[in-house]
């Protein structure tokens, strides 16, 4: 089941729209912790171990435009708790990779950004997050 | 042929549409620099300062609740199990 609707998440990408800029993809992603610490704490104890990694998870939309990347980390619903902007004609280190289930997507530079997007994070997720990473490999600058 | 005009970008902090399209005129800040929602005034700031440029309220990291609930939550697993064990 999609962790999100449509509609809110085009809401929250298009407030942070600039002037004539236009969205083209949109998608839902996160950041889980290290997997060796995933291990570790669920080997400790399985529900507080999964309850912790839910906790240490960070939830992110990512909206392509015409000239940027958007990427705001989400919490609580689609409630923005920060922004980060990439400029599409300055895009440094990206690397993207798609497998089953998950299209990743990292982006390296002064503000590095990774994260994978799930095939059920939202309606479309899969087709907008594989778009994405395209465009993404496309515009890239060498690392 | 007229040149491309970029686009005129306002401040996400301050909204003051001088300076250039990196760079604000008004506050001098980046105008890409990540940026973080305040709790308090719910204005973005930049996500390097450790207060509010609106509001001056001080940032604290998720992590400061977050870990001591994981380290409450194991120590609350580790003494059910030893009191399941006891009975």
């Amino acid at each position: 089941m999609a962790r999100f609707k449509d509609e809110p998440v085009k809401a929250a990408l298009t407030a942070q729209l600039q002037p004539g800029e236009q969205l083209q993809y949109y998608a839902f992603g996160v950041k889980q912790p290290n997997m060796g610490l995933i291990i570790l704490l669920v080997c400790l104890a399985i529900l507080p171990g999964l309850i912790a990694i839910a906790l240490l998870t960070k939830e992110y939309v990512v909206g392509l435009t015409d000239r940027r990347l958007i990427v705001l980390r989400v919490g609580g619903g689609v409630k923005v708790k920060e922004v980060s902007e990439y400029s599409l004609s300055d895009l440094h280190g990206v690397k993207t990779s798609t497998g089953s289930l998950f299209t990743h997507i990292s982006i390296g530079g002064a503000v590095p950004f990774t994260a994978k997007f799930h095939r059920m994070g939202m309606k479309t997720n899969r087709e907008q997050a594989m778009a994405i990473a395209a465009a993404l490999s496309s515009k890239a600058l060498p690392a | 042929m007229t040149p491309e005009v970029a686009p005129l970008v306002a401040c996400p902090f301050c909204g003051d549409l001088t300076g250039e399209a990196g760079r604000c005129g008004g506050c001098g800040r980046s105008k890409q620099a990540p940026r973080r929602s305040c709790t308090n005034c719910g204005k973005f700031t930049p996500s390097a300062e450790p207060s509010c440029c609106h509001c001056r309220q001080a940032f604290t990291s998720e992590l400061a609740w977050k870990v001591p609930v994981i380290i409450v939550l194991f120590i609350a697993a580790i003494v059910l199990s030893v009191a399941v064990r006891m009975l």
